[in-house]
């Protein structure tokens, strides 16, 4: 052998390189790519809209489609690496307002930029109110279905202007986008955060029709803030989680890593003093039963952890000191969990915790029946357990 | 010591088996698997896993008992000259049909995922070529270059989804069998048709020494893509839930884009990913290829098979560019799995004939048991 | 050569005629004999002395030395080449004997030694002459090529045999450190261009009767003595025997270096890949020999031949097996890691850069467009110009003196980079990623298949620009199909990696432990397969697969 196959082999490198001459069609270069790193969607109020003319307007008309203002932030990568040396900033936000399907934004924005925009290194998507209580799923239908965009880029809603989020002045972290994305990162110290909200899992809850909490981002002076979220039903925004509310929800999932739990230290008087303990090992249990007839949630949380501060002078601990510490943590979670799911089962009347996911797994008959009146007449009524078990690990360098 | 021309040992038929398998289709069958049966997929896939590993392995046993012969002759043997050649054309066209297959498949992806713009016609040829240089020198490089493919392509995408650590909710599966044995059953032919790709091991026996070996050699094969296929199942819908599964086109592809490597020290493995699973998608064309031509050339009495791999090719070409859109192209897959099915269905009943010959004394082509 | 008339009809036909009559002009010139002169000597010294200037023409280099021996006062004449024999060997040795102690013992004993020349050959070895190699010859081709290669020709009287007495003492290199295969641990002595000396160093470490050398001339006109070495029961006769089919087909007028010989017996000259290993080390040469491979050793060059050579062997180093079997197997993985480096790191950048920047990481792609930022070539044509600029040095660098060098690398490697980076001609990383796979390239124990490697690059990085990842994958395909299909004297290239060879593997990415290297590599099939026998296992366990 050998031989009689040289030829075929020596014609298929000759064509393979001749092809390198004439092909190169999705050669795309780095340099001539913007690099998309942020989007912002915000929904422009129908008095704007009556204030475009033109062909757009006819559209507008004509399509009934909702006209958004988008906000892009490129990333300038000469900013972005040479520190201090250029000083020039690391971003520069592109805004143009269109209809809702963003195929024809991403042409739009080339008008503007010097760059095509490329959107496979997109981090974050940040919501307007208005988009959201519309309905995001014609919004981010376009991202969902790129194959360039990843599934893991966050979303976030904001209740200020979307253009003041991306275009916050943070020395720590001079772009915008990476700024948003690593407060993700901080979920694990800051338990008023909701668990990052990601593209391919807003899709999937959008196809499950679930309730589900996007992290909630504010503009500061040169800061963000994100901590709460907004309370999405399917595609859209029905209400929002305060900060507090939020570190319940996340008791009751069990998506806490660490959490303070502050309570009124036992037998102090007057000025208020408290007992700071952070949880640091929790799990919680959802599921269901049904009793006499009726629904019964129930919660089981169970936590460790360590103390961290008592602003009380009596130091030394007895066991009488900590049971009684304990039962007050204990309290304290279980009390906070169940306002919350009393808000939702009153106030929302929506299914944030994913219990009808544990009836569906439990009783998948009875789940056939009731799923669609789940949200408005089962999840409601049903009855509340919260059980709350704490364990107190370490007191720190103190007795 | 050098292994002679065209014999195979029992580990080089255990890797091909495996990598062959192991094609395109797995990026695809998650979702082919959940839209018919929902949660209980995985059990569809027990099913249909259990059903071609049987089937394989009695092909293996049956093949086994005519050593270094071509499958044309000893079909005819069995079922007569004319049954032997409509049986033989048929897993011809069947495997030249499941390369055509691959190569579509293959193409849509790359273009999904790596290549938008560039021609499919360009990609085609390009692998298709590449295809033809190896398979046109026989099956033992096929073998030798199997293997390294199998280290360096489908072993570090077993490890990357066996290492798995985006969210997960292994709740996912639960309940079982929530809407009756019904969508299970309905599950069963996408699920076996995943393990389609069994038939070759009804050509590859023939060029083994100890064709014995080759039923357990298949049996092992199939009983690792089974627990592969079955953990990829488990794991998509564990990552993704029944309903988001159905409406992803690629699953598996999307399963590895949410890794984010392992501890999140490597924050993008797609670029290893695809590279690897170019290499895997490679060696599933080659053997299908090989095989379908092996067949034909066999069967028309042709001993030097470089000519009909060149001759084949402009056909796989053609037939893959066929179906318009991937739609088209999946309607495909559904046709190759009954066919896949049938053929499953006629091995016992070869086994059966081939032991009757046996006993009554025809024992002149092969060995006893 | 010599014969061609400069300024000659165009036509070639005459020009080609001319010649052959020339040529017989000079044969034929001073003797009226029939063709058999040619051949073999005749009974007459006058005339064979005659037939030996015709042909050898007057070359000053060969010395005719004319003189009496014996009391009968034979008359007799030394043929060598000035130069190529021992001065001290021919007077002191060989003149002196015949002249003086051969009469004197003649006419102490009263016996004729000089009559007949079986008598001269005993008298001579056991008496006088204390050369080691006498023979006996009446070709007058093969006395040429004696008087030519260092040997003297005792023409003797009327007979129609002479002797050959071999007295080499050409100008000679000393046994050096080999310049190439250095190593920090291990011999330090290397082969040279006289093989002899190399055969020496050869049977040095191998004193076993098995070794066996067999010898041949290759080359029309360079006569160049090659030496076959293996160990006879331990070598793959098939290969053997092929290493000798092969060798007897090539018909070239010379032999200058090893290289020639390489070339004309591999499988595939069209491969990239080298399919004979070449070594100055002796060590490496005898491991080689004792794994059952066949050592070709050629005069006049200082590197020896290994065949068969499979890819694994060369990213052995035998440092690997000197040093302990941990950092043997570190080096040699690092080795193979290196190599894909080589190939694929500029192929892998492109396709990154200009293709998929969506599957690196983040700021690694703001890294890298920073980098770029005003560089103003696209990057296939920026890694082009680097990896040429590259090999441009390496070249520069490898043809000079060493001191000029060395010079050639700072001002490269160090001004034109980094002055490059600052006129913005190219990127940092750019310069980062050729030094990378230079480096990588160079990290490859053999000198060849790292330059096989650089080659390949290019083509891949081709690929990468036309295909991206799908064009790198794309020739990973195709060098591997290569590398699969290709054989190296009946042995597959890629063994023992695929076909699986399970037992090999000890010694293939990895270094084990000596006391597990039980067995030679069963790829080579060797006759005998047991290397040592360790203490407490018996002989049966080894053979596996």
């Amino acid at each position: 052998m050998g031989n009689k196959h040289k030829k075929p082999m020596v014609l298929l490198v000759l064509a393979l390189l001749s092809l390198a001459l004439a092909g190169c069609w999705d050669l795309w270069e780095i340099d001539d790519r913007g690099i998309v790193m942020a989007i912002g969607i915000e929904e422009i109020p129908p008095e704007e809209v009556l204030q475009t003319q033109g062909l757009e307007r006819q559209l507008i008309e004509s399509t009934n489609e909702r006209a958004l203002k988008i906000t892009y932030q490129f990333a300038v990568p000469s900013g972005f690496a040479g520190e201090g040396s250029s000083g020039g900033p690391a971003y520069v936000n592109l805004g143009t307002t269109a209809l809702s399907s963003e195929v024809r934004l991403r042409g739009l924005i080339s008008t503007q930029s010097s760059r095509k925009g490329d959107l496979t290194h997109l981090q974050a998507v940040v919501l307007g109110p208005e988009v959201c209580k519309n309905g995001i799923y014609c919004v981010l239908e376009r991202f969902i279905r790129d194959p360039g965009v990843r599934r893991q880029i966050s979303i976030f809603v904001t209740e200020d202007d979307v253009a003041q989020v991306l275009d916050v002045n943070n020395p720590q972290e001079p772009m915008p986008a990476l700024y948003l994305v690593s407060l993700t990162d901080n979920e694990d110290w800051a338990n008023r955060m909701p668990p990052d909200m990601q593209l391919g899992e807003i899709s999937r809850r959008i196809r499950e029709n679930a309730v589900y909490v996007v992290p909630r981002v504010a503009a500061g002076e040169n800061s963000l803030k994100m901590a709460g979220g907004g309370i999405f039903h399917g595609d859209r925004l029905v209400g929002w989680l305060g900060e507090l509310e939020t570190n319940a929800y996340r008791w009751i999932i069990g998506e806490v890593d660490t959490a303070p739990i502050l309570v009124a230290a036992p037998g102090s008087k007057g000025p208020r003093r408290t007992e700071g303990y952070l949880a640091e090992n929790t799990q919680s249990i959802r599921s269901v039963e049904i009793v006499d007839g009726q629904i019964k949630l129930k919660v089981k949380i169970s936590t460790e952890g360590t103390l961290v501060e008592r602003q009380i002078k009596e130091v030394v601990w007895s066991n009488e000191a900590l049971a009684e510490v304990k039962k007050a943590l204990a309290n304290r979670v279980s009390m906070d969990t169940k306002v919350l799911i009393k808000k939702a089962q009153e106030e929302w009347r929506l299914d944030l915790f994913g219990f009808g996911r544990e009836v569906e797994k439990k009783y998948p008959q009875l789940w056939k029946e009731i799923k669609d009146e789940w949200n408005n007449l089962y999840f409601p009524g049903a009855l509340v357990e919260v059980d709350v078990d704490v364990i107190i690990n370490r007191t720190g360098t103190k007795r | 010591m050098n292994s002679p021309k065209d014999i195979l040992t029992s580990r080089q038929l255990l890797v091909i088996l495996i990598s062959t398998v192991i094609g395109v289709q797995v990026f695809i069958m998650p979702r082919l698997v959940v839209e018919a049966a929902g949660r209980d997929g995985w059990l569809s896939l027990v099913l249909g896993g259990g059903w071609a590993l049987l089937a394989a392995t009695a092909a293996a046993y049956l093949a086994s008992f005519f050593p270094r012969q071509t499958p044309v002759v000893w079909f005819s043997h069995l079922l007569g000259k004319w049954g032997g050649i409509a049986l033989s054309l048929g897993f011809g066209c069947f495997f030249l049909f499941v390369a055509a297959e691959v190569l579509r498949l293959f193409t849509d992806m790359t273009q999904t995922y790596l290549l938008p713009r560039t021609p499919s016609e360009i990609i085609m040829i390009t692998f298709l070529l590449s295809i033809a240089y190896v398979v046109c020198h026989g099956i033992n490089p096929i073998a030798r270059v199997t293997l390294i493919f199998f280290l360096f392509g489908i072993i570090p995408s077993i490890i990357l989804i066996a290492v798995f650590q985006g969210k997960v909710n292994f709740g996912e599966l639960v309940p079982v069998l929530a809407g009756g044995i019904a969508p299970v059953i309905r599950g069963f032919l996408p699920a076996y048709g995943d393990f389609g790709g069994w038939g070759i091991i009804v050509f590859l026996v023939q060029f083994m020494d100890t064709p014995k070996e080759a039923v357990k050699g298949t049996a092992v094969g199939m009983a690792v893509i089974w627990l592969f296929f079955m953990a990829t199942f488990i794991i998509t819908l564990a990552a993704f839930g029944p309903i988001e599964t159905q409406y992803l086109l690629y699953p598996v592809v999307d399963l590895i884009r949410e890794m984010e490597g392992v501890g999140g020290f490597i924050e993008k493995l797609d670029l290893i990913f695809l590279s690897a699973w170019i290499l895997s998608v490679f060696v599933t064309l080659a053997v299908c290829y090989y095989v379908a031509v092996l067949a034909i050339s066999q069967l028309a009495g042709i001993k030097n098979i470089a000519v009909p791999v060149y001759v084949g090719l402009p056909l796989v070409y053609l037939l893959a560019l066929l179906p318009q859109g991937y739609k088209a192209a999946e309607g495909l897959v559904g046709y190759l799995n009954y066919t896949s099915f049938i053929f499953s269905l006629s091995v016992p009943l070869l086994v059966f004939l081939a032991r009757r010959k046996i006993k009554q004394g025809g024992v002149s082509d092969g060995e006893q048991t | 050569m010599e014969y061609k008339a400069k300024g000659d009809s165009k036509v070639k036909k005459p020009k080609k005629i001319e010649r052959k009559t020339h040529r017989q002009e000079i044969y034929e010139g001073n003797l009226n004999q029939e063709q058999k002169a040619d051949r073999e000597l005749w009974p007459d010294l006058t005339h064979n002395i005659a037939v030996l200037k015709g042909r050898l023409g007057g070359s000053p280099d060969i010395v005719f030395h004319e003189f009496v021996m014996g009391v009968d006062e034979i008359e007799a004449c030394l043929v060598f080449t000035d130069g190529l024999v021992e001065r001290a060997v021919v007077t002191q040795d060989i003149l002196r004997p015949l002249e003086i102690d051969v009469p004197m013992l003649e006419v102490q004993s009263e016996e004729k030694i000089l009559v007949d020349i079986d008598g001269l050959v005993t008298r001579l070895r056991q008496r006088a002459i204390q050369s080691a190699e006498i023979r006996k010859e009446k070709k007058f081709d093969v006395l040429i090529g004696a008087a030519l290669g260092g040997g003297v020709v005792l023409l003797y009287g009327d007979q129609e045999e002479a002797l050959i007495i071999s007295a080499p003492g050409w100008p000679s290199r000393g046994v050096e450190e080999p310049s190439s295969d250095t190593l920090i641990r291990g011999p330090r002595d290397g082969f040279n261009e006289t093989l002899r000396f190399n055969t020496a160093l050869l049977r040095r470490r191998i004193k076993d009767p098995g070794l066996r050398l067999e010898s041949a001339m290759l080359g029309k006109r360079s006569r160049t003595e090659i030496n076959i070495c293996y160990i006879y029961d331990i070598v793959n006769r098939d290969v053997l025997e092929e290493v000798r089919k092969r060798l007897k087909k090539i018909d070239i007028d010379a032999i200058l270096e090893s290289g020639y010989v390489e070339q004309l017996i591999e499988d595939s000259y069209l491969s990239p890949f080298p399919q004979v290993q070449t070594t100055e080390r002796p060590d490496k040469a005898a491991a080689a020999i004792l794994e059952g491979r066949v050592v070709i050793l050629i005069d006049t060059t200082p590197f020896a031949l290994i065949v068969p050579a499979t890819f694994v062997q060369f990213f052995q180093s035998p440092e690997d097996y000197y040093e302990r079997w941990l950092i043997g197997s570190l080096t040699r993985f690092i080795r193979y890691i290196a190599s894909y480096l080589a190939v694929f790191t500029p192929g892998l950048v492109v396709a990154a850069v200009a293709y998929h920047p969506g599957l690196i990481p983040t700021k690694l792609t703001l890294a890298i467009a920073a980098s770029r930022e005003g560089v103003p070539f696209p990057i296939v044509v920026e890694v082009l110009l680097m990896e040429a600029a590259f090999e441009f040095l390496r070249e520069a660098g490898a043809r000079l003196p060493q001191s000029i060098g060395q010079t050639i690398g700072i001002v490269g490697g160090l001004i034109i980079g980094d002055a490059a980076v600052r006129a913005n001609v190219t990127s940092p990383l750019m310069v980062v990623m050729v030094a990378l796979t230079a480096v990588a390239s160079f990290a490859i124990p053999s000198y060849s298949l790292g330059i096989g490697f650089r080659m390949l690059r290019f083509p891949t990085i081709f690929l990468a620009a036309t295909f991206g990842i799908y064009g790198v994958v794309l020739s990973f395909i195709l060098i591997n199909i290569h590398m699969v299909t290709l054989k190296t004297f009946g042995v597959n290239y890629l063994a023992p990696f695929t076909p699986y060879q399970f037992s090999d593997w000890k010694d293939l990415m990895f270094r084990l432990p000596w006391k597990t290297m039980v067995t030679r590599p069963v790829y080579t099939a060797p006759q005998d397969l047991v290397r040592q026998k360790v203490a407490d296992s018996e002989e049966g366990d080894n053979e596996q697969s």
